[in-house]
């Protein structure tokens, strides 16, 4: 776009230059030409919509991890509290992300006191980073609030709430928003499956964490596309790829071409042992107050 | 000066269209209802607009698509929206690699349609490329777009007691 706006000018500049000239088949001519560059560029800039990333639910990354045998620990979540302490909006967004994976890690094992403190707390940072309008439904929060206790109907009542949003993204172009958020949700889940896995699900949960780094290429593609490259999300670009990096360098991976299902995956416990290093790091990063 | 000043709000205006909210050419409300009863019984967990641009070219819009073992998904594409017909295929790999197997191919002229990629592939990710033709304006000039609802669902294991996965939406 930049070379054709110079070019575009540019010709403008001839034409200016030459405005003395009374040769009025040559200015017809630059003006077609200059009326097709411009054509150009207008048809470029309208097939420049913003590119579709498809990147998967919270809600769903925390049930693939459950049914692989994850235990519920205390304590392991990001306090609701520190909720106050995050300043800036990048801190803001990507803690909403990091709460909404907890959110979906309480309620799928069944915690429901817990559930509605995170709600809250989701809520109140949905008001400052200019989701408000989603959780604004009197009727959908006092259906969590009936539906505590229920796995089916609480599930359905965040089923609800992520299409609510998906379609206010939608409505509002607010993608770029949604992909920092997945990319603290990502995050927090990868955290959560490291931290909670133990000797007796550990290879299920092992190979659903492997499964999970094939969308890092996706998300970090995601987030170089947005327009608004702030030195906090630079830096969350750059970790996220170093991740992806590492986990592609594996010897492990050399293989992978033949493995028929991540179930078969097996990950060294050494490279399994880095890569839970380098995901504590950086949730830590993100939910440090 | 009339020139740099076209030149300026040609510009602006190309601006201001892309900044455009998708609601204007892409009014959606009634499709996504249309969608989610075509997801039943799959649980939803994502919906993406796809901003299809016709212009003078013809090209391959490219999005991937991370699927999970142990689950079986299904796609709901919804083309309504769409001013001009494309050809939509699903793919096991993306366009950059040559050995790739086509997985499905459909013509937004249905409507609305499904596909279910087949869990005993053991995919990690599926490709949808839209074929997009080019178009041109009757006064030669202008160019389209329109949009394709895509929304996905999965089962898991728990949902194999009911049977095939067909849904009991209601019509």
């Amino acid at each position: 776009m930049d070379k054709k706006i110079i070019t575009a000018l540019f010709i403008s500049t001839m034409i200016f230059s030459s405005c003395g000239e009374d040769t009025t088949q040559q200015v017809s001519q630059e003006e077609q030409a200059q009326d097709d560059i411009l054509n150009e560029m207008a048809e470029e800039g309208e097939a420049r919509e913003p590119e579709a990333f498809y990147l998967p639910s919270a809600l769903q990354i925390g049930s693939i991890f459950q049914k692989s045998g994850l235990s519920y620990i205390k304590g392991l979540t990001n306090p609701p509290s520190n909720q106050d302490q995050y300043i800036t909006k990048s801190q803001k967004i990507l803690n909403f992300g990091v709460y909404s994976a907890d959110l979906a890690y309480i309620i799928l094992n069944g915690q429901s006191q817990e559930a509605t403190d995170y709600l809250k707390t989701i809520k109140s940072l949905s008001d400052k980073i200019g989701f408000g309008a989603v959780f604004e439904s009197e009727e959908l929060l006092n259906r969590f609030q009936n539906s505590l206790g229920n796995e089916d109907s609480i599930l359905n009542v965040m089923i609800d709430i992520q299409m609510q949003t998906d379609m206010y993204v939608d409505e509002n172009n607010l993608q770029e928003v949604t992909h920092i958020i997945f990319a603290g949700a990502w995050i927090e889940g990868m955290y959560l499956g490291v931290k909670a896995s133990n000797s007796i699900n550990q290879h299920m949960i092992s190979g659903r964490l492997v499964e999970q780094m094939t969308i890092l290429d996706n998300l970090v593609k995601a987030l170089r596309s947005n327009n608004n490259q702030t030195e906090d999300l630079k830096q969350l670009s750059k970790d996220l790829n170093n991740l992806d990096k590492f986990f592609m360098q594996l010897e492990e991976n050399k293989n992978s071409q033949k493995i028929a299902s991540f179930r078969d995956y097996k990950i060294s416990k050494e490279h399994l042992e880095q890569l839970s290093i380098m995901i504590t790091e950086l949730r830590n990063r993100i939910t440090k107050v | 000066m009339r020139i740099l000043l076209s030149i300026v709000v040609l510009l602006a205006s190309s601006y201001l269209h892309a900044q455009q909210a998708p609601a204007a050419y892409c009014p959606k409300g009634d499709v996504v209802i249309k969608c989610r009863k075509a997801l039943v019984p799959f649980k939803y967990t994502n919906m993406i607009t796809n901003r299809i641009v016709f212009t003078r070219s013809n090209y391959v819009k490219e999005i991937s698509i991370p699927i999970f073992y142990d689950a079986r998904y299904r796609f709901v594409f919804n083309t309504e929206l769409l001013p001009k017909d494309i050809t939509i295929r699903v793919y096991d790999r993306p366009q950059s690699e040559k050995k790739r197997n086509q997985l499905g191919e459909f013509k937004s002229s249905q409507k609305q349609f499904n596909f279910e990629p087949d869990p005993e592939l053991g995919l990690s990710d599926v490709y949808i490329d839209f074929l997009i033709p080019a178009f041109i304006a009757e006064d030669g000039s202008s160019f389209i777009k329109g949009c394709i609802i895509l929304m996905t669902g999965y089962e898991d294991e728990v949902s194999d007691a009911f049977g095939d996965g067909e849904g009991d939406a209601a019509e």
